[in-house]
């Protein structure tokens, strides 16, 4: 485990800097390369299925996304046979709008990426630029932890703590943080290696500087893209682990509007004439803001940080 | 069976990244392509009598028949065994498909009745058969009993021509004691260990001194209170005590017994691997009945999509699948067998109706003065009106359940069974019905308006719409005023955190019970005293009244004392009763031909030697 | 090198150990198995009496150093759920189905990552790189199981192609659920392959290779992903961690007898040994797996070999 990261540090330091963009090939691929340049697409969905949602669902909800009536029961979506113009994507077990639900989803996804990716990141970072700056058994020890949270099976780990609790949003976020504080720890331990050894850090020290004030003006600044790109890229993995713990019933507790638990919570329908669109709208918007949210964070991987390498 | 155009259009739709929008569409076009299916299931006459929706407010259906106390029952003509009925269609391989049951188990020790009348039952018989049309108790291995005045002695007589599986021997009254003494054991889990702990000792010496074989086919169960069921826990659809060899017992020993059980059961058993399957094959030479079918194999299926994919792809011929599932069912050619028997009851328990630390007056007397919780709102009968009448059970039974309940008047009481006052049924709509108008002014007179309310949504195996159903009833409660919260919690922490530590005040939450008598299902609700039981309401009255019907062999003063404490629940609102639901399963019409089902929970599955494949 | 081997053991072990706590200590409070596995009928003293019959009264400290010592000699004590076995030799039973899966599953992952990643490093910003970054992604935009559940819809209810479920039909019973597992992992070694990829295509080497006229395909292909394909398989732990998140939830979909479900339902049931002998199990192999994969670098890489 340390030693892959330092063998992936020794292969950095060995590797020459940056480098150069491939030659584009061809009228298509430059407008590729147009397009690529700024992620429009991907900013776009997320626009509409997550941020607008997310901070305006109180307004624009057509219903309330608890409260439901049987009679309004699994309704199809508005445009086919059956389907009623005031729930516009049908209606779920309980006769609750889809859309509502979906949009008020949109905020219960933000919360809970954010939060727990938050809480993770600033964890793992500082753990790793401590572990990397220090060496020695501060490092030793924080590997340790490394190790031991990613042996730790994590659904288990889940599913014991939400039976030691109850099912709550604080229950999902502690899980993520969990699992996600390690990947953090990992990559900014790595990066922190390598900038130690850079000339300016000697200086600042001969200069005077405490080591609080190195890791936080010199060393943190230069591992901060990365953190920003795995950040990004953890937004899909952690909105794909609440479905998959809802999936377990150990995620987001009914009635809740969570994408996650929506899925899990229509797959006995998921094939079914009598109810696909229960799962179905919640689960696109789930695979459109993953999409998005991946594709945001390669294009800022490639502007920030074209070395790094992450799962 | 498939149209390959469409269904390679959505394989390949899939792929992409897109395609998964069409799910919906294809499955429109699926659905009705396989309805064109020539068989419809016309081959099971027995199992469509659901009645139509709009009849299904009145009365329940009756079984024809009952398990009744006093049985000196000698066998009919009909039920006369002969050994070894020839059979004239063989099929192969019955597979039926359930959902992978908690306690996976060869000894009936181990597990609840339902677990063991779905594992074990199949390879070894209880002492009392019951009928697949009516459940009521006939004759098995005893041929007859019965049981003295005060009810504190019951013999039974037992067949002389039966032989345990394998190289065991014969079956005789001695292997009796040594199965009922599994029970008792130190690790049992079973349903009937404390049952049978409390009737006949708590050590295995004293139990054998109190179930003693008169002779090899007289076996006489002598019991430390009286008790009126000795006959139903002593076989039935719900008892623990299956008949294991004696021989094999104490020359194998405990492991090897439950590694590889001999049985007296139409089937033999084969092998098990845990989470997947068991396995049984056909005793060809059973004195009831020998199957129809070469063997048995339960498949374990955790997810409902696939138990359904599994029936239509012929990969079993029965299957345990959600009520929600059953129009796509049909819809592919598959039948939905109803249980002959009313099977389930569904109810909303209203929690803080007694008091554990000690059985002071609860449900009866002046609610205020005498709880652990003074204000406590479920004290109120009011409040419990209020509840009951915010809850529209005709939505609930049209909607979750396609119709197929009957109406459900007091918890624990099934027309069909003792001690039903057909009172209840007359006066429920005018004291149960569905009135929030009703509800809010009740509120609002007992001073409880928008009082807080923990509901919890939790499921019990066979009746998934018990979470649809709480969540529904957060909107009804919600719109009565009441201030709702919701918690999703499993059956067992909802045990381990409320009822078992008598923490249940201000909560409400969805149940379901079985179909048995009432007295079996009210010593977990109504009964002070036993520690660790649910006790939804429970006073010195209900106490009294319990003690009378269960001790008392005289079915008339038994039936008296149970409408008594009917009454009171009525009257009081004890509990929120929703719906009697018959079990349902689905079928391969197309492979099965004459299933008669009594069924109890949905999977649990009896009777499977009298299947027969279809006609070919 | 073999300090630092008995160095590695050494940190291992430590590990282990503080993990065999924490597990002890979690699973204790998941709460009571016996509210779960008792009847309704039960009474507290029918509890009390199991809980004796199962060592379970005992101080926890008594509990732990019990499971510690017969831990050590591959005794994790016997099942709750399953009465009658041990919680060993239901893991044993399991872990060879599970292995197997997720070996196909990585298979899977393999061959549609390989192939996307080269192509779009070598055309890379074309639309082929944007077209491939979407099929990999498509894998992990969706939970496992509502992958699993739509390929079983269609290509085993409908088409008929493939078993349900279960793995009693042999290898083309592992084809949908390896590919519902294994598609998750598609995007992340489609992106390390890609990543490392570009690194190599700038070599001196791989100038050298172009200079000398061997054929690009032969470059790209053969040379470069030779060189490239390392960096994946340091990132084997992480690989390993979210194989087991999608197989748990694919091992329900498909009733594939594996750890992953045994796992679950044991933390369910709280079945204590069960749980135990499952992480035990699973950290044993990430460790020993972690600790050949650190070996082996120590061997190929001389300068990592520092500490």
């Amino acid at each position: 485990m340390a030693a892959e990261n330092r063998a992936a540090e020794a292969r950095m330091a060995a590797e020459a800097i940056d480098a150069p963009a491939q030659p584009q090939s061809g009228r298509v691929g430059r407008v590729w390369a147009e397009a690529r340049r700024y992620p429009l697409f991907p900013v776009l969905l997320l626009l509409v299925v997550l941020v607008i949602p997310a901070i305006f669902a109180d307004w624009i909800a057509p219903h309330d996304p608890k409260l439901g009536t049987l009679s309004t029961r699994l309704l199809p979506p508005a445009w086919m046979e059956g389907g009623d113009p005031q729930y516009l994507l049908g209606t779920d077990r309980v006769g609750r709008d889809i859309l509502s639900r979906v949009m008020h989803g949109a905020r219960v996804s933000v919360i809970i990426a954010g939060i727990a990716i938050f809480i993770a990141g600033v964890l793992g970072t500082t753990l790793g630029i401590a572990a990397g700056y220090w060496g020695g058994w501060v490092d030793a020890l924080v590997m340790r932890l490394v190790d031991i949270s990613l042996s730790i099976p994590i659904i288990l780990l889940a599913l014991v703590i939400v039976a030691a609790t109850k099912p709550s949003i604080a229950n999902v976020v502690l899980v993520l943080v969990l699992l996600l504080w390690s990947r953090y720890a990992r990559l900014v331990r790595g990066e922190t290696l390598a900038v130690r050894v850079q000339d300016f850090i000697a200086r600042s020290r001969v200069s005077g500087a405490s080591h609080r004030r190195i890791m936080l003006r010199h060393v943190f600044p230069n591992v901060f893209n990365s953190v920003i790109v795995l950040a990004t890229l953890n937004v899909g993995f952690v909105i794909i682990l609440e479905a998959t713990l809802s999936f377990l019933a150990v995620g987001i507790p009914p009635p809740q509007p969570a994408w996650g638990l929506m899925v899990a919570d229509g797959r006995v329908l998921i094939a079914s004439a009598q109810g696909w669109w229960v799962s179905l709208f919640p689960g696109l918007a789930i695979m459109l803001v993953v999409l998005s949210m991946n594709l945001l964070g390669d294009w800022l991987r490639d502007r920030l940080d074209p070395k790094q390498r992450q799962v | 069976m498939v149209r390959p155009t469409i269904l390679a259009a959505v394989a390949a739709a899939l792929l992409l990244v897109i395609g998964v929008a069409c799910g919906g569409t294809s499955q429109e076009q699926t659905a009705p392509a396989a309805q064109s299916q020539p068989e419809q299931p016309q081959t099971q006459p027995q199992e469509q009598q659901q009645a139509p929706a709009a009849e299904q407010a009145t009365a329940a259906d009756p079984p024809t028949a009952v398990p009744t106390v006093i049985a000196t029952a000698t066998p009919s003509p009909t039920n006369t065994p002969t050994a070894a009925q020839e059979t004239t269609a063989l099929g192969g391989t019955l597979r039926i498909a359930t959902i992978p049951p908690v306690q996976q188990l060869t000894g009936s020790w181990l597990g609840t009745t339902t677990s063991a009348n779905t594992q074990v039952r199949p390879f070894t018989d209880p002492l009392v058969h019951t009928d697949r049309f009516d459940g009521s108790l006939v004759p098995g291995l005893a041929t007859s009993w019965k049981a003295n005045e005060d009810g504190t002695q019951w013999t039974f007589f037992l067949r002389d021509d039966v032989d345990f599986h394998g190289e065991w021997g014969p079956f005789t009254a001695h292997d009796v004691p040594t199965s009922a003494a599994l029970i008792i054991r130190e690790d049992a889990i079973a349903t009937d260990t404390g049952l049978f702990r409390g009737l006949f000792g708590d050590t295995e010496e004293e139990l054998l001194t109190n179930i003693v074989a008169l002779d090899d086919n007289t076996v006489q169960f002598n019991l430390k209170t009286p008790n009126s069921l000795m006959d139903f826990f002593a076989g039935a659809q719900q008892g623990n005590l299956f008949v294991y060899s004696k021989n094999q017992y104490e020359t194998d020993g405990i492991e090897q017994l439950q590694e590889n059980p001999a049985g007296v059961g139409p089937w033999v058993f084969e092998s098990r691997t845990i989470d997947v399957n068991v396995k049984y094959t056909r005793n060809d030479d059973h004195y009831r009945r020998a199957p129809f079918f070469q063997a048995m194999e339960y498949v374990l299926i955790p997810e409902e999509t696939t138990r359904l994919a599994q029936l239509q792809t012929s990969a079993v011929q029965i299957g345990e699948v959600s009520r929600e599932l059953h129009l796509d069912a049909q819809s592919s050619g598959l039948a939905v067998l109803q249980s002959e028997l009313p099977s389930i009851q569904v109810a909303f328990i209203i929690g803080g109706i007694y008091n554990p630390e000690e059985a002071g007056p609860c449900l009866t007397e002046e609610f205020q003065n005498c709880f652990y919780q003074p204000d406590e709102p479920h004290l109120n009968p009011m409040v419990r009106e209020a509840i009951n009448r915010s809850i529209n059970r005709q939505e609930i039974n049209e909607q979750l359940f396609g119709g197929i309940g009957r109406q459900h008047t007091v918890w624990g009481y099934h027309p069909a069974l003792p001690g039903y006052n057909p009172r209840w049924t007359e006066e429920f709509d005018e004291k149960y019905g569905f009135d929030p108008e009703k509800a809010r002014q009740l509120l609002q007179e007992s001073g409880y308006e928008g009082y807080k309310l923990k509901l919890l949504l939790t499921e019990l195996p066979g009746v998934p719409e018990m979470i649809p159903m709480g969540e529904a009833a957060f909107t009804y409660l919600s719109n009565v005023g009441i201030d709702v919260e919701t918690e999703a919690i499993k059956w067992s922490d909802y045990r381990a955190k409320y009822y078992r530590p008598g923490k249940t005040h201000g909560t409400i939450a969805a149940t379901r019970g079985t179909y048995r008598p009432a007295d079996i299902t009210l010593r977990f609700y109504n009964r002070s005293g036993g520690a660790g039981f649910w006790r939804t309401s429970v006073d010195p009255m209900t106490d009294i009244l319990y003690d009378t019907a269960t001790q008392s062999v005289d079915p008339e003063v038994k039936a008296q004392a149970l409408s008594d404490l009917g009454d009171l629940k009525f009257d009081l609102y004890s509990e929120v009763p929703i719906v009697w639901l018959p079990a349902q399963i689905v079928v391969a019409p197309a492979a099965i031909g004459e299933m008669v089902w009594p069924g109890n929970i949905n999977a649990s599955f009896t009777h499977t030697e009298y299947i027969t494949p279809a006609a070919q | 090198m073999q300090r630092y081997i008995i160095f590695r053991v050494g940190q291992s072990i430590l590990t282990l150990l503080v993990l065999t706590v924490i597990v002890f200590s979690l699973a204790r409070l998941s709460g009571d198995p016996l509210d779960v596995l008792l009847p309704l009928e039960a009474t507290n003293e029918d509890a009390e009496r199991l809980r004796a019959a199962w060592g379970l009264d005992r101080p926890l400290y008594v509990q732990y150093f019990t499971f510690i010592g017969n831990a050590l000699t591959g005794d994790f004590g016997d099942s709750l759920r399953v009465r009658g076995r041990t919680a060993m030799s239901l893991v044993l039973e399991r872990l060879p189905n599970t292995a197997a899966l997720a070996g196909v599953a990585v298979i899977v992952a393999i061959a549609i990552a390989v192939p996307i990643g080269v192509m779009s490093a070598v055309k890379k910003d074309t639309a082929f790189d944007y077209i491939g970054k979407l099929i990999a992604l498509f894998g992990q935009s969706l939970p496992a199981f509502w992958l699993g559940l739509m390929l079983m819809w269609v290509f085993a209810a409908q088409l008929g192609w493939f078993p349900v479920s279960g793995n009693e039909a042999g290898p083309i019973s592992y084809i949908l659920p390896a590919v519902a597992i294994g598609w998750f992992q598609v995007a992340a070694l489609m992106r390390l392959v890609r990543s490392s990829m570009l690194d190599v295509l700038d070599t001196e080497y791989v100038k050298l290779a172009r200079i000398k006229g061997i054929p690009e395909w032969k470059v790209v292909w053969k040379h470069c992903l030779r060189n490239a394909a390392i960096a994946p398989f340091t990132y084997f732990a992480l690989i390993i961690g979210s194989l087991m998140v999608g197989s748990v939830s694919i091992e329900f979909v498909f009733a594939w007898p594996g750890v992953g479900r045994l796992a679950v339902d044991a933390a369910v049931t709280k079945d204590f040994p069960v749980v135990q002998a499952v992480v035990i199990t699973f950290c044993l192999v990430y460790i020993i797996a972690n600790l050949l994969v650190d070996i082996a670098y120590a061997y190929v890489d001389p300068r990592i070999r520092y500490n």
